[in-house]
This record gives C-alpha cells, structure tokens and sequence, in this order.
C-alpha cells in the first residue's frame, strides 16, 4: 500500500484491538444526564400482579402469603360451587320432562286482518302468529303437573296396593265389618257436611 | 466499572419497609451505576461516535426505566438493556446513513472520532495516523460481519472475552456463543488479511 509495515493480526492481537476499539468510558456527565432525564419521566405507577407476586416472593413469608391466597381464593370458590351444584340437582329433580312441542309453521295473518290494521291506520306490522297449537297428546303432556315425576310409593309398595285395590272391587274378599263400619261413617260424615246446595247441584248435573 | 455484587442489598429494599415507588427507584439507581459504562460501549460500537453513543444510551436507559416494573426477572436487566440499546443504536445509525444519504454524503456515515481510539493501543502501534487507519479498517471489517457475529465479538470485546457473560447477555449457550466467536475472528483475519499480503509485497 504505502510501502509502511505493517504487521499481522494474531487472535490476541485482533481481541486486543476490539477491545481497545470498545473500550471507552461514559463521560463523567453522562450519569447525571440520565438521571435528569429519568426524573423528567412519568414514575412507572402501573404495577401489574406480576409485580405483586413478584415482591411477594422477595419478602421471607412467602409460603404463608401462598396459603392464604389460595385459602382465600378457596373460600370464595367452592361455596359457590357447591351451592350452584344443588340447585342444579334440585332443578332436576323438580322440572318435568316435557317433550318439545312441535312447533307450527308460522303463518302470516289472513288478508283481512291486515286490512282492518291497514284500515284503522296503524302502522306497526303485524307480528306473524302460529297457525296451530299443539296436538292433544302434546296438550296432555303439558297439562302435566311437575310433581307427576316424583315418586311417592315404592314400586313394590305400589304393586301390592293396586292388588288390594282389586281385590276390594272385584269383591273377592270382604272388608271385616269395623272397617267396613268405620268406612259408611265416614261417608256419613261427608254426605252431612255436603250442602244442599252443592246437592241439588250435583242432582242437576246427574 | 460497577461490581454486579454492589447491586445485590438494593434488590432487598422491599424489606426495609420503602414504598414500591421507593424500591423501585433505588433498585433503578443501582442498575444505573452498574450498567452505565456497558451501554455506552455497546452504542458506541455500533455509532462509533461518543456523543451519538451517550444519547443513545440515555435514551435507553429511560425506556428502561419506563418499562423497568415489568421486567420479571431484574437479575436479566443487564441483558436486556444491552439488547434495547444494540437495536436503539442501529436505528439511530441507519438514521444517520438516511441523512447522509440525503446530505449527498453517502459513503461518509463514519465519524472522524472513529478511529480515535482510547486508552493504549495509540501507544502500541506506529504512530497515531497508522492507529485510525488501522482502527477504522477494523471498524469496517466489524461492520461487514452478520449481526449476529457482530454483537458477540462486540460483546467479547467489551467484557473481555468471558464467554460465560456474553452468553448470559445474549441469552445463548456457552458454546453458542464459542462458535460464533470463533467465526467472526476468522471473518475478521480475512477481512484484514490483505495488509498482511500487501507487507509481504
């Protein structure tokens, strides 16, 4: 080049000259300056959990702080839970099975009511309506009660009375007499309490 | 350059019954000292030019303050600082290039301090001329390796080749950061390889 030696790089010597490259120091202001600079910035206020747990973990009680919070958390959870587990249950048990009623195809309203809500001048439209209800089976399971479910009689119990039952009205035993006393007083009893009223009433309709 | 173990009481402020805002700036002031010299250094190795270092660095320092509750880990501060200054840096530089450029001084981007290299290299080589020529060719050949050499043999440079440190600073495995620096100095020899050629002529 310019006929100057020059000599080769060794590793040392390459390491050597980056590091010397490198190898300056801050100003002595630099430092102040930075620090003015942070005071002229917003203090960093916005602290998030991590934060938190962050410090947390810096401080000696951390296996107590980590109890309490999952106990606390605990606390409020699994009341909960456990409240909304039972009334789901009871839901259950108290809301009937009702089958889906089919539903009818929805039918606009015939001509002549629009023309009377045309007539009368009203502007709103008329909401379309379902042309039929429902069938009478699909009445009947609607007409159920919501206690038709539960069950009050054992199925054995239940079989055992239907027998009885029977038995009484095919007359294929015969109640013994206090009981069959006991049973016309009773009904005694009610004819009294029935009024005359009600009587002639029921006359009327037989 | 600041111990790292100096830090270590300010990390327990919280139990000396400060505020957050307290601890946080003191934990904050410590990080400052410590890592000062280290951004400076790793601005100018890219900007090669002090004051453009120092900026760039202050800036760095105060988005790092901003953000410096949401560092995790505090003990990582140092490498993150030193990524957040790296990439402040080069954009800064190829702002620099975009003015040049526009200035019509395209080729120009490399300050004249550049090659005024500190401390005592001056003294070991001929003369002051033959240093900043030398410096500045060595600046080049740094400039032409892939960025991800360049910040390791920058690094290695800066903490005095202590492969453990880079590694920690660039969150990469020792030998990672090994065979890069192997790479890069065997990019660099070539790189100024044609002075040794050109004395042997």
């Amino acid at each position: 080049m310019d006929g100057r030696e020059r000599r080769a790089l060794s590793d040392s010597q390459l390491d050597g000259e980056i590091a010397s490259a490198v190898g300056i120091e801050p100003s002595p202001e630099f430092l102040a300056r930075v620090r003015t600079r942070i005071a002229a910035e917003p203090e960093p206020s916005a602290w998030r959990l991590a934060d938190v747990v962050s410090a947390f973990r810096r401080t000696s009680v951390e296996p107590l702080w980590g109890v309490a919070l999952v106990g606390i958390v605990l606390a409020i959870v699994v009341p909960q839970f456990m409240r909304e587990e039972t009334n789901r249950r009871e839901d259950a048990l108290m809301t009937p099975a009702v089958p889906d009623v089919p539903r009818a195809p929805m039918a606009t309203p015939p001509a002549e009511s629009r023309s009377i809500g045309d007539r009368s001048g009203e502007v709103r439209r008329q909401r379309p309506q379902p042309a039929a209800v429902a069938t009478e089976d699909d009445g009947r399971s609607l007409r159920r009660s919501r206690f038709d479910d539960l069950v009050l009689i054992a199925p054995g119990d239940q079989e055992a009375f239907d027998r009885l039952l029977a038995v009484v009205n095919d007359q294929t035993i015969e109640l013994i007499a206090p009981v069959l006393e006991s049973t016309r007083a009773g009904v005694d009893l009610i004819d009294a309490a029935v009024p005359d009223s009600l009587r002639a009433e029921e006359g009327v309709n037989e | 350059m600041h111990d790292r173990a100096e830090v270590a009481p300010q990390l327990h402020a919280w139990d000396r019954g400060l505020t957050v805002d307290q601890a946080l700036a003191r934990e904050f002031e410590a990080r400052l000292v410590e890592s000062s010299t280290l951004a400076v250094r790793v601005a100018y190795s890219v900007l090669r030019n002090r004051e453009d270092a120092e900026d760039v660095a202050q800036e760095a320092f105060a988005k790092a303050y901003r953000s410096f509750s949401q560092l995790r880990d505090r003990e990582r501060f140092r490498a993150w600082l030193v990524r957040m200054t790296w990439r402040m840096a080069l954009d800064r530089q190829r702002a620099n290039r975009r003015r040049l450029a526009r200035e019509g001084h395209p080729d120009s981007w490399l300050p004249a301090s550049a090659g005024r290299v500190p401390g005592s290299i001056e003294e070991n080589l001929q003369g002051d001329l033959e240093a900043r020529e030398r410096t500045q060719h060595l600046w080049r050949a740094i400039d032409a390796l892939s960025e991800k050499l360049r910040i390791v043999i920058v690094l290695a440079g800066i903490q005095e080749y202590d492969v453990k440190e880079v590694a920690a600073l660039l969150d990469l495995p020792e030998g990672t950061v090994k065979s890069r620096l192997f790479a890069a100095r065997q990019q660099l020899k070539d790189e100024l390889s044609w002075m040794v050629e050109s004395d042997a002529r």
